[in-house]
């Protein structure tokens, strides 16, 4: 009886043993990383219209981060800030600098800068500024070290298990209300307690029901 | 069935919604999920092989190119404002007050306006007119506002004009009416002193003008009534919060007939024993045609022909009295058949005195209403429920005499504001065609319309969202309109209309303020500031003579002046009108107010279509309603099994005809025959087109309203209607014991709860011994499902209670949330297939004989169950419960299942079986196609609106997409932003009212409590203490967070003697034996 398959074929069955194995684990565990928004999304790091430098403005000058983004005490946004923000400087500031030619042209057409927006979350899940930071979340714990950042990227995931990490335990997070846009705090240098926080007038709950943030 | 009829005491009513239910048919309701639901053709290609296109389409998509630009999710872009707008904050929602004349009254209102979009109105609780609640229409007007369909440009005939053209044009008129004269206005019933102002300076600069009004709102009849009793150019102003005993006489004061808003609020305050108000219970009687909503309020309701009503108010006369020198007004002749009715009521009346008052709608005549004016003031009313307030509107003539007085050619120039008699005056006037004889012709307007359709220009008027304006309310003080939004289109409002055609070029807040002066030598600009931030004012018409020079009275014609006031009566005339208002003999025609589209102004607002009539539950098209003896006898029915085909008539009045569907209608009087208003718009919008039919068509000059010799003759055919009269059947044997164990009897404790007060002040348990169950037998089948609520640690915990007693069945509710919650419009096909998208629908339920039944209205939005039998059958946790007591439902994990709608024994799970929300899809443009197969989707017949639509949207909720499930979520978006703001600005704790749902806000009988249980002290706590308070189907042990508080009547005893039979508690029992 002539042989059908060649002989090396009984190695087959051995090498699916060890290939399929590895090769679903390979898949899983690739797909658990390159798949999630810890590789998807961070580090994004789009081109913006004007080359605005955190770095220089938060960094080195040491702009409080509210003085741009006005709302983010009072609103579920912290907004970009308006033309008009810029202009309350470079009106006198490097006033005829190349690299604001789009900021005087938005000045005076009235047409709104296109920023990339960076820090997306999905239209369903309904974040708000106000109130992470009336708990005492700092800026830096979700946007990284901002007043390093020439270009702004993303530095956390962002994901659903991201925020819940915090919402299961926000203590590691906590910090007191006047340290909020400090980018160098450190809560374990400073040996903060939030339960011992006086200026506090109420614990920290944060939400882990669906309609928490799913509306 | 049969078994619970036998041991039922008299003191319990049998609940039935439809007439095939009444007739012990199982409902041919189809099953919740029909067969082939979810299937519908895309381009021949079917829904689950469209599937598995697209999930071979990820796959390769998947395949090609890296992981990182296939996940990535879309670049987006943040536009900032270059100057942003002081006190802008964005994502915070801003509230302008304002005020808007919606179904024939002036609500003040507070518009919601979310980044410079309206999005949503409440009413303003400080103005009298609402009260803080508003209705239906108001809630609606936001969909107008974005209406694709709208009018934008001015047009010549059939072609777009620009603005300098049609302005030059009615210029032109105006100034060659100022030498020839000949000018007629038509305008509709709004009281703007400041459009007054302008209409009085054209009719003083042109000679012989003559004005018009000829809206539904109009009330001429009362207008000239009050002149017969000696009240000429004033107005009857009625508050019902003093009234102890109310006859209405054709009279919806509840649901389309004037200040509904603020006679909801006043009649639901006397209606809530718990209050001190309301321990002093009104009592309602009402003599209606038809079945209103005001009709269901009503403690005892005589069935009578809309002509009857004069009989009636005679036989009531003769008993009440009339004052000493109007004393000889008589008919002559009663009601047969009515007398206990007449006596009853006559005595309650008497009995009251100056607290009680007789109300008769606006479609009755003249004589009839100063019959009441008369009994009234025999009963001493005038002063507290009735007062006398200066009319704000000028004198104008009605549609007859627009129609004889262009037929004479006295009027050549005519100008429509917002009116449109071409589509609402009876036929025989041939307004249509005098209207295109004009030799100039303008209407200033919304729509283009019927009546824009007859003229030679038409110039798009802005909505009121974008204009500014004072209106005058029901109080004779005046508020005022301010624009949330420049005007979409680039329109003109009516008053920035009239000043260009004198010239005038101010904008329109420069002519409000003109007209009274304001910063100049009226009050100060502070004032008009606080006028504005408050929407009230203390301002009175009487304001503006003094801040604007009137015009002598040598220069104004007549027609315009106000009349001086009659000193005397006019009873000649009066008792000559009684007598011409003899009831006529055979089958009489009502014409009605749709109570969703209104006069006609809501037939392109596809919220409006959608909404079920309260009584009739119908959406999307109308029909001839009649008793079920009336339908007998001319041999009107319906299929077999399937109530909702049913026979096409054809009524003839007049000479006219008009074929439509035939819909038997429980409580309609007897040979009567009612038609709505509304339908049968042909060119007014793409939502509109084909519904219905005109009833207007078969309009009588001479009696627009009802006219006695109707005949209705069956025609060839029957007719599908588009009902949700049978969706939501909570009676279904699947639900509940037997769905446990099918041999189970189904006994279960009434899902609507009536009592009377002397049965509840004799036994205040009487609601809840109707509990199949005691409370102390509810016990849990699982361990620790249920949030304990006293656990004050687990914080606040949310719980709603409607009082039936407060409802008067508007609907408001119901649009409101379809405003608040991004609640799509699913078209009549869909309606038929049971999937319209209602979160909060009306049940409406009769109960007595198929001839004269009672109805109740019971709300129905999620009960937020504390053990959902949703969340336990959901395999993907899509719906789970929160810490603080609400059903949570996360669109996001929704696979669409549908086990929880299945599950859920109140049936308010809503399934998006299409992508409903996007209303340009391509699958719904598909619809135009397949016209001559019957599948038309109205909705969905937009070309490209979604842009302007979709500006509508409240960003604070998710839009669902296709094979979503969803329901009502106690508006947790509105909870969520006040624990926000509690957490930033307090303690983290929501203060008592700090949250108001959609549907408790917009409700203008307060119905609808809502708020913390876990604070005994809060206001739905104690409103759930009452012993009135009953969870419905408390017995499946769901636990629900909204409960109902049952609806309390306070009969007459001479009419309704109280039950003698078995206490409740012993036909409760027997159910157990």
């Amino acid at each position: 009886m002539a042989r059908i398959f060649p002989r090396w074929t009984n190695l087959v069955p051995l090498a699916l043993a060890v290939a399929l194995p590895v090769g679903a684990v390979a898949a899983v565990g690739g797909a658990w990383y390159w798949f999630s928004p810890k590789y998807t999304d961070v580090g994004y790091q789009p081109k913006q219209p004007v080359a605005f430098s955190h770095a220089l403005h938060a960094g080195r000058l040491g702009m409080d981060c509210r003085y741009c983004h006005d709302t983010a005490e009072r609103s579920g946004y912290a907004a970009v800030p308006s033309t008009q923000t810029c202009m309350n400087c470079h009106a006198v500031v490097k006033k005829d600098s190349a690299l604001l030619e789009k900021v005087r042209e938005s000045w005076e057409s009235g047409e709104a800068l296109r920023w990339q927006r960076v820090h997306m979350l999905p239209d369903y899940a309904y974040f708000n500024h106000s109130a992470h930071l009336a708990a005492g979340v700092g800026c830096v714990s979700c946007h990284g070290r901002i007043d390093q950042m020439e270009v702004v990227q993303q530095k956390e995931p962002l994901s659903m298990s991201w925020c819940l990490d915090c919402h299961g335990d926000p203590t590691p997070n906590l910090r007191p209300r006047s340290e909020i846009t400090n980018m160098t705090w450190d809560a374990k240098a400073a040996g903060y307690d939030p339960s011992k926080d006086a200026t506090r007038v109420r614990a920290v709950q944060p939400p882990q029901h669906c309609s928490g943030c799913h509306r | 069935m049969s078994d619970e009829n036998d041991v039922v005491a008299p003191t319990r009513p049998q609940y039935w919604r439809s007439l095939d239910a009444a007739a012990g048919n199982t409902p041919a309701s189809r099953r919740e999920f029909p067969d082939g639901a979810d299937v519908i053709e895309v381009d021949d290609v079917t829904r689950r092989q469209f599937l598995g296109i697209m999930g071979a389409s990820l796959a390769l998509a998947g395949l090609s190119g890296s992981a990182c630009s296939a996940i990535r999710k879309p670049a987006q872009e943040i536009l900032p404002y270059a100057k942003r707008p002081e006190d802008l904050v964005p994502g915070m929602p801003q509230y302008f007050a304002t005020t808007a004349f919606v179904g024939g009254s002036v609500l003040g209102l507070l518009a919601k306006s979310q980044d410079g979009r309206p999005i949503k109105v409440e009413g303003n609780p400080a103005h009298p007119g609402s009260l803080g609640g508003t209705n239906a229409w108001a809630q609606a007007e936001v969909l107008c506002l974005y209406d694709p369909d709208r009018s934008g440009t001015p047009f010549h005939g059939k072609g777009a004009a620009s603005w300098d053209e049609a302005l030059g044009a009615l210029r032109g008129a105006i100034d060659a009416a100022k030498t020839a004269g000949g000018l007629g206005i038509v305008m509709d019933s709004r009281p703007s002193p400041t459009r007054r102002r302008l209409v009085d300076s054209i009719a003083q600069q042109c000679p012989g003008t003559k004005l018009f009004r000829t809206d539904a709102w109009a009330d001429a009849a009362a207008r000239e009534a009050a002149a017969l009793v000696g009240h000429a150019g004033d107005v009857a102003r009625v508050d019902l919060s003093t009234a102890d005993v109310i006859v209405a006489i054709d009279c919806d004061f509840l649901g389309t007939d004037g200040d509904v808003v603020r006679h909801a609020r006043a009649f639901a305050s006397r209606r809530v024993p718990e209050s001190p108000d309301g321990a002093r219970m009104n009592r309602l009687y009402v003599v209606e045609p038809s079945f209103s909503t005001t009709g269901t309020r009503a403690d005892h309701r005589l069935r009578a022909k809309a002509s009857q009503g004069v009989d009636f108010l005679a036989a009531l006369a003769a008993q009440v009295g009339l004052p000493a020198d109007a004393a000889s007004v008589s008919t002559g002749r009663t009601l047969a058949g009515a007398d206990a009715f007449v006596a009853a009521a006559a005595s309650d009346l008497k009995g009251a005195g100056a607290r009680a008052v007789v109300l008769v709608g606006p479609r009755q005549p003249a004589a009839v209403h100063a019959l009441a004016a008369l009994i009234n003031e025999s009963l001493g009313a005038v002063g507290t429920t009735v007062t006398w307030l200066p009319d704000p509107l000028p004198k104008a003539q009605g549609v007859v005499e627009l129609a004889a007085a262009l037929r004479a050619g006295e009027v050549k120039t005519l100008v429509f504001l917002g009116v449109n008699p071409v589509y609402e005056a009876a036929p025989e006037l041939g307004l249509a065609e005098l209207v295109k004889a004009a030799p100039f012709s303008a209407h200033v307007g919304n729509w283009r319309d019927e009546t824009a359709a007859a003229c030679t220009w038409h110039l798009a008027a802005s909505h009121w969202l974008e204009t500014w304006d004072d209106l005058v309310g029901s109080d004779g003080r005046v508020s005022f309109t301010q624009p949330l939004i420049a005007p979409i289109h680039g329109t003109s409002s009516d008053n920035e209309i009239l000043a260009r055609a004198l010239g005038d070029n101010s904008d329109g807040r420069a002519l409000v303020m003109a007209t009274w002066g304001f910063g100049a030598t009226g009050p100060s600009e502070g004032d008009w500031r606080t006028a504005l931030q408050t929407g009230v004012t203390s301002l009175t018409p009487a304001a503006v003579a003094q801040a604007t020079p009137a015009p002598t009275a040598a220069a104004v014609p007549s027609e315009a002046a106000p009349a001086a006031p009659a000193a005397t009566r006019d009873l000649a005339v009066l008792s000559a009108g009684l007598a011409a208002a003899a009831p006529g003999e055979g089958l009489e025609l009502n014409i009605v107010l749709h109570p969703c589209l209104a006069d006609g102004r809501y037939s392109n607002n596809a919220w409006m279509q959608e909404l079920p009539d309260p009584m009739t539950k119908l959406t999307w098209g109308d029909a001839a309603a009649m008793s079920p003896a009336t339908a007998k006898r001319l041999g009107v029915s319906f299929k077999e099994r399937d109530p909702l085909v049913v026979d096409r008539v054809t009524v003839t009045l007049g000479g006219r005809s008009l074929e439509l569907p035939g819909l038997i209608s429980p409580g309609l009087a007897d040979d009567v025959v009612v038609l709505t208003m509304g339908g049968g718009r042909q060119d007014l919008g793409r939502v509109a087109k084909g519904v219905g039919v005109n009833a207007c068509e078969l309009r009588q000059a001479a009696s627009p309203w009802f006219a006695a010799g109707a005949t209705v003759a069956r025609a060839a055919g029957r007719s599908r209607l588009y009902s949700t009269q049978e969706h939501g059947d909570l009676t279904e044997p699947s639900v509940g014991p037997a769905f446990i164990h099918p041999d189970t009897p189904v006994v279960r404790g009434d899902l609507v709860r009536e009592t009377t007060i002397a049965a509840w002040a004799a036994n205040p348990q009487v609601v809840r011994e109707l509990d199949v169950i005691d409370p102390v037998e509810e016990k849990s089948l699982f361990k620790d499902t249920s949030p304990d609520i006293t656990e004050a640690a687990r914080g606040q915990q949310w719980g709603m209670a409607i009082d039936l007693s407060a409802c008067v069945g508007c609907n408001a509710c119901t649009i409101a949330c379809q405003a608040e919650n991004n609640i799509p419009v699913v078209g009549a096909e869909r309606v038929e297939d049971g999937r319209e998208m209602h979160w909060i629908r009306l049940d409406r339920y009769y109960s007595g004989s198929e001839e004269d039944p009672k109805a109740v209205h019971q709300p129905i939005p999620c009960m937020q169950c504390e053990n959902a039998p949703c969340e336990q059958v959901c395999p993907v946790a899509a719906t789970t419960h929160s810490e603080d007591g609400l059903n949570d439902m996360a669109y996001n994990r929704c696979i669409g299942t549908r086990y929880c709608a299945n599950n859920c024994p109140y049936k308010v799970r809503r399934f998006n079986y299409f992508n409903f929300a996007a209303e340009n899809d391509a699958m719904f443009r598909q619809a135009d196609t397949k016209d001559d197969q019957g599948y038309v989707d109205k909705a969905f017949q937009h070309d490209a609106p979604a842009t302007l639509i979709s500006l509508q949207r409240n960003p604070d909720v998710t839009v669902r997409f296709r094979g979503v499930m969803e329901k009502c979520t106690y508006c947790v978006q509105r909870i969520s932003r006040a624990r926000i703001d509690a957490k930033v600005h307090g303690d983290g704790l929501v203060p008592d009212g700090g949250v108001t749902t959609a549907c408790q806000q917009a409700c203008p009988a307060g119905a609808i409590v809502f708020g913390d249980l876990s604070d005994t002290q809060s206001r739905v706590s104690r409103v759930k203490a009452s012993p009135r308070n009953y969870r419905m189907l408390a017995e499946l042990n769901t636990q629900p967070r909204t409960s109902y508080l049952a609806r309390v009547h306070n009969p007459n005893e001479t009419l309704e003697p109280p039950a003698a039979a078995p206490s409740a508690h012993e036909a409760a029992g027997e159910h157990h034996g």
